[in-house]
């Protein structure tokens, strides 16, 4: 083996009471491509700022870390020598694209600032260097995109500019700390795409930061995974994803796995992860060539036992065409954005939304970001007012001039939010939060105490929870406190808003068995919205597919998957990453 | 500050596994609680002096002492006696309480009203009603504190109410504006749309959310309202459209002792020290207790 691009002996990271991150060892050929799996505090963003020397000022490291070519170890480098191989011989790429990019520069220019700060190219040939670059990461018309300022471009264009910024120097070392979080599903298939490219033709080391086990299936040879500052385990791709010897990895693994269920039709967490029998033995027995999506609706004998929670049978009594709970009709909605002194832009966030919920049915509702998905939402809880259109939801046409009715409504529809940390409201305990909706159906305090003693407990959290204050939550444990309060009022209909995008993976599957269970136990009628098609697959009966405003395909759940009509759908389907698909690639 | 963070606060930190967006705070939070106990103390003299001045004076307040005019300090006088032999330090514990009524009075007229007014801005659909408040409000902010504290005294005659109810009608567009912008940041927060999904009414969602969430906004806005009120009483008294004699007054004392500024500088300098105190210390006290009333900070140590 040649001498490693980037060794990194016994890092140890603490703050000034605890170990953060403790004794890691691990090293990076040049062009290997490492991944660094974690949840949320593992360390794994730690490490990589250790490696950068962007360590915030009050935790120390120790250890060592020797970059091929450079002599001595970084950690005892001055900020001034660091300096000058940030950027240029190691740089790195950050998750939020809008966040890192300067707001008020051209694009283009940001790119050349770091060729004009490490000298390699100066004046008009950093300028015209810049351009090659944003042509290299396929912006389209790279010299008018050198002049836009960040906020014109989206997501996936400002991470490629991104991209552009850290290649620009022909750096040895790419560190990449989860670049695509923020991204949409076929943004993100694109980037991670265009990664993939980039390293391969520059022979760039890549350290690649997510938590996402697909992503780092599909883009790196080598995986560290890493839980509670320790590395647990590290191998192949092969190797970690198909024979894991770490229990911690097995966990993550089979909770990442949206396909595979245990004996209930649950998913599996990290707590019954020895149940799993891998990812490998599914993807393999699944011989369907089109997309390794279907695996265990095709290959049930493989799985541990084919589980039929994901696409429930339809119940009699709603098969044979019992009237429809909730009833969108031609549900128009546009947006009037005042864009100068005179002028007004108006923006369509709906475009005709036609869509029928049967009672006891799981409605999922996927898009990507932007495709109207929230303001359907809003609009079906009487939230918004639709432009145009008609809302039924139950009994109740919903009109936000009509309090009574939507008061009624409002008692049968309730919703759990997106954001964990956003959705309770900081200054209040769990019981009062837990109890508010009752207020408004003037439920005595006892009752309400009484209810929400209940609830928690249906969400599967201490009684002492009652008496603290959100802040001492985890964000899965939020998001339950979240459903506690969607569920007192005992409605018919639960909507919920991207739930589990901000949860971490083991926590994901334990809440989304929640979800499953309790609409079980509740028989409620489920709408369910997200990004994730695979969170979706899992939970619903049925989905609608939409983009920029209207629903492109609904259907069956399984059929949508297996046989989308729309070239869309197809798409979204394809670029999903998933576990098995990029073992089999 | 370089002083290393305390142990609790960085394990905590850690726990929520986001010790790096934490570092800032950390280090804030001790300045926070040396602020906040710099101002407790500090506005604590300005009202156990207020308190003790209803049962004790080392002196009564209004007894001519020709005998003893302008003395310098003694063990009889600490802080001296003016120019008709009253006791300096009785007159500054006198006038301890006009300060802090004054103040009290002047935030809580800008407070009742001025809150209401900018919560109903925020929350408020119709564009017209909360241009129509915002607009009165700039309007009220184009006429300076202490010219509307003249053309009142000049109207209703000097005197300590008509400063009070001047000095909180000024002060009634701050408040209305950071309760607005406060009000506007939290109708975004998704827990607003679950309060409206559990079917509550926009007033028990000000009463409940709103302005618990905003109080930390608020009371830093009283407490800043609080230290230009004494500081603008002062003035005004001093020239003589605030307090009138006999009651004593901080600011009064002050403009008294112009004429022995060279031969006794002591009588401005303790009135002039003593308002420094209480508008330094309710300026510290607001920002303390800012952070101290965040529950996303208390708790987790």
């Amino acid at each position: 083996m040649t001498d490693p691009l980037l060794a990194v002996r016994d890092l140890t990271i603490s703050s000034a009471s605890q170990t953060l991150v403790h004794p890691l060892n691990f090293a990076i050929a040049p062009g290997e491509r490492v991944g660094l799996i974690g949840e949320s505090g593992s360390g794994k963003s730690l490490t990589s700022s250790a490696v950068m020397g962007l360590l915030p000022s009050e935790l120390t490291a120790q250890g060592e870390v020797a970059l091929a070519g450079e002599s001595g170890n970084l950690l005892t480098q001055s900020e001034k020598s660091f300096a000058r191989l940030r950027g240029s011989r190691m740089s790195m790429v950050f998750q939020e694209p809008m966040s890192a990019l300067n707001p008020l520069m051209r694009v283009g220019d940001q790119v050349a600032e770091v060729m004009r700060l490490h000298r390699t190219a100066s004046g008009d040939a950093a300028s015209k260097r810049a351009i090659e670059l944003l042509d290299q990461v396929h912006l389209p018309d790279p010299s008018a995109a050198a002049k836009a300022y960040p906020h014109q471009l989206s997501g996936g264009q400002r991470q490629r500019i991104m991209l552009a910024i850290a290649l620009a120097n022909s750096p040895d070392l790419l560190i990449c700390d989860e670049p695509t979080t923020a991204l949409d599903v076929t943004v993100q298939s694109a980037v991670l795409d265009l990664i993939d490219e980039q390293v391969t033709a520059r022979g760039t080391g890549l350290l690649f930061i997510t938590h996402d086990l697909a992503v780092v299936a599909r883009v790196c040879e080598r995986v560290m995974v890493m839980n509670a500052g320790r590395v647990v385990e590290t191998g192949t791709v092969d190797e970690i994803f198909t024979a894991p010897q770490h229990e911690y990895t097995r966990g993550l693994l089979a909770a990442s796995d949206l396909t595979a269920t245990d004996s209930r039709g649950r998913l599996f967490t990290i707590a019954t992860a020895d149940q799993y029998a891998g990812a490998d033995q599914q993807a393999t027995a699944a011989e369907v060539p089109v997309t390794s999506e279907q695996t265990h609706e095709s290959a049930p004998a493989a799985a541990p036992e084919p589980t039929t929670a994901s696409a429930p049978e339809p119940e009699p009594a709603t098969a044979s065409g019992a009237a429809d709970l909730i009833e969108m009709t031609g549900v128009v909605k546009t947006f009037t954005r005042r864009a100068g002194l005179f002028r007004s832009h108006r923006v369509e966030a709906l475009k005709g939304i036609d869509l029928s919920v049967r009672a006891g049915g799981r409605m999922g509702i996927v898009g990507e970001s932007g495709s109207g998905k929230s303001t359907l939402l809003s609009i079906l809880s009487g939230l918004e007012v639709p432009t145009a259109g008609a809302v039924r939801v139950g009994d109740v046409v919903v009109d936000p001039d009509d309090q009574s009715g939507l008061t009624a409504m409002r008692r049968d529809l309730q919703i759990v939010f997106q954001d964990p940390y956003a959705s309770l409201d900081p200054r209040m305990s769990v019981a009062e939060i837990i109890g508010e909706p009752l207020r408004s159906m003037q439920v005595g305090r006892d009752e309400r105490l009484g209810r929400a003693e209940e609830m928690v407990e249906a969400v599967g959290l201490d009684l002492d929870a009652l008496t603290r204050f959100p802040h001492q939550f985890s964000g899965g444990q939020r998001q339950r406190i979240s459903i506690a309060r969607a569920l007192v009022t005992r409605p018919r209909i639960l909507v919920a808003d991207e739930p589990v995008s901000a949860l971490d993976v083991s926590v994901r599957a334990q809440v989304l068995n929640l979800l499953a269970d309790l609409v079980d136990d509740y028989s409620l009628t489920l709408v369910f919205v997200s990004h994730d098609l695979g969170v979706v697959r899992h939970l619903c009966s049925d989905v609608a597919v939409m983009r920029s405003g209207e629903i492109v395909e609904q259907g069956r759940t399984d059929q949508v998957y297996d046989e989308p009509a729309h070239a869309y759908t197809r798409a979204l389907v394809a670029a999903s990453p998933t576990i098995h698909a990029a073992l089999s690639a | 500050m370089t002083t290393p963070a305390s142990p609790a606060s960085t394990a905590s930190a850690a726990a929520t596994g986001a010790p790096v967006a934490d570092a800032p705070r950390r280090r804030s939070r001790r300045t926070a609680d040396l602020t906040f106990i710099v101002g407790l103390v500090l506005v604590g003299i300005v009202v156990v002096l207020a308190l003790v001045s209803f049962v004790w004076t080392p002196h009564p307040p209004t007894q001519p002492d020709a005998a003893g005019r302008l003395q310098g300090m003694s063990a009889a006088h600490p802080f001296g006696t003016d120019r008709y032999g009253r006791d300096t330090l009785t007159w500054i514990m006198l006038g301890a309480r006009v300060t802090l009524l004054v103040g009290i009075v002047a935030v809580g007229i800008a407070m009742l009203i001025g809150v209401p007014l900018g919560v109903l801005a925020g929350m408020t659909r119709a564009r017209w009603l909360s241009g129509l408040i915002m607009r009165g409000n700039d309007l009220l902010l184009a006429f300076p504190a202490l010219l509307l504290a003249i053309v009142f005294s000049a109207v209703f005659g000097p005197g300590t109410g008509p400063a009070m109810a001047a000095l909180g009608i000024a002060a009634i567009p701050a408040f209305a504006r950071v309760a607005r912008s406060g009000t506007l940041q939290i109708m975004g927060r998704e827990y607003i749309a679950a309060a409206r999904t559990a079917n509550r009414t926009p007033l028990q969602i000000a009463i409940q959310h709103v302005v618990p969430n905003i109080a930390g906004l608020i009371i830093v806005q009283a407490s800043v309202t609080f230290a230009l009120s004494v500081l603008a009483e002062a003035g005004l008294s001093f020239l003589g459209l605030g307090t009138q004699p006999p009651t004593p007054s901080w600011g009064r004392m002050l403009q008294e002792s112009q004429q022995f500024l060279g031969s006794r500088p002591e009588l401005a300098i303790w009135p002039g020290l003593f308002i420094a105190i209480a508008v330094l210390g309710f300026n510290l006290l607001g920002d303390g207790l800012r952070d101290r009333l965040d529950p996303t900070l208390r708790g987790r140590s």
